[in-house]
């Protein structure tokens, strides 16, 4: 497990677990602290992993850059042959995949052990 | 009517955010008191607002003062955004994101939230988001 970018509101713990690339987020998704998203995919990316779990338990917000920075990590994922499933999303922060009607682009699930299983399948 | 004045700066806007939630407390004793989730709808819309003032009205400008009104009308809460900052000439063009867009969602989110919403210039010449949730609404879907 190794300690990635923390941003002044976010911080991203990933963890290589069952052939799964775990993004575990600490903090507000938003304008401030996506590219720390996108990089860290980026980087994880590079490193060959393809599916991701992005543990969203611990983030309180996400607005849109942050749900563009899942989209481009989603996008990512699926050309690089993977897919991304994002894990234990928070009533204020679930607002605006309804909004945005994004939750039709992910798999969402209650936590990054489910998440992991449904990716190992 | 409550007003909040923030500095301009994206790690100040979450300020926007926290007086929309605060009335909770406001609206409690309101018949058609808005939900949680409309609230935090309404939070959010505010909030896109206001990251836009910053990332696409202050980019040259630098932090300048960016006002929140929120107002209880009959039926409806009216919330004005006010800024120094360049003219949105997004606004008029606004396009509905695809579903796979990493940008532009933020006015099509706030189109989304509230029931009407307009933009132009006050009388002192800031220029002025003006944003109406309705009371007793759904929740956008």
């Amino acid at each position: 497990m190794e300690n990635q970018q923390d941003s002044s509101q976010m911080a991203i713990v990933r963890d290589d677990r069952d052939g799964c690339v775990v993004l575990t987020l600490t903090g507000e998704l938003n304008a401030l602290s996506s590219h720390a998203l996108r990089a860290a995919v980026g980087e994880a990316l590079e490193a060959g992993g393809t599916r991701f779990v992005v543990d969203l338990a611990g983030v309180p917000f996400i607005d849109s850059s942050g749900l563009g920075a899942l989209v481009a990590g989603l996008k990512q994922a699926k050309l690089a042959g993977g897919t991304m499933v994002l894990a234990g999303l928070r009533e204020q922060a679930r607002v605006i995949f309804e909004i945005t009607m994004a939750y039709r682009l992910f798999d969402i699930v209650g936590s990054a052990d489910a998440a992991t299983e449904l990716l190992v399948v | 009517m409550i007003r909040v004045t923030v500095p301009g700066r994206l790690e100040d806007v979450g300020s926007l955010r926290t007086a929309v939630l605060g009335l909770a407390d406001t609206c409690a004793a309101h018949p058609d008191r808005p939900s949680p989730e409309l609230l935090y709808a309404w939070a959010l819309a505010v909030y896109e607002a206001g990251t836009n003032v910053v990332l696409h009205g202050l980019t040259d400008i630098g932090p300048a003062p960016i006002e929140l009104a929120i107002e209880l009308l009959r039926g409806h809460v009216a919330f004005w955004l006010l800024d120094h900052g360049h003219v949105n000439r997004e606004w008029g063009a606004a396009r509905t994101p695809e579903a796979l867009d990493e940008h532009g969602r933020g006015l099509a989110i706030i189109r989304a939230v509230m029931e009407a919403a307009a933009y132009g210039r006050a009388d002192d010449g800031r220029n002025v988001l003006l944003m109406l949730g309705r009371l007793g609404g759904a929740t956008p879907a």
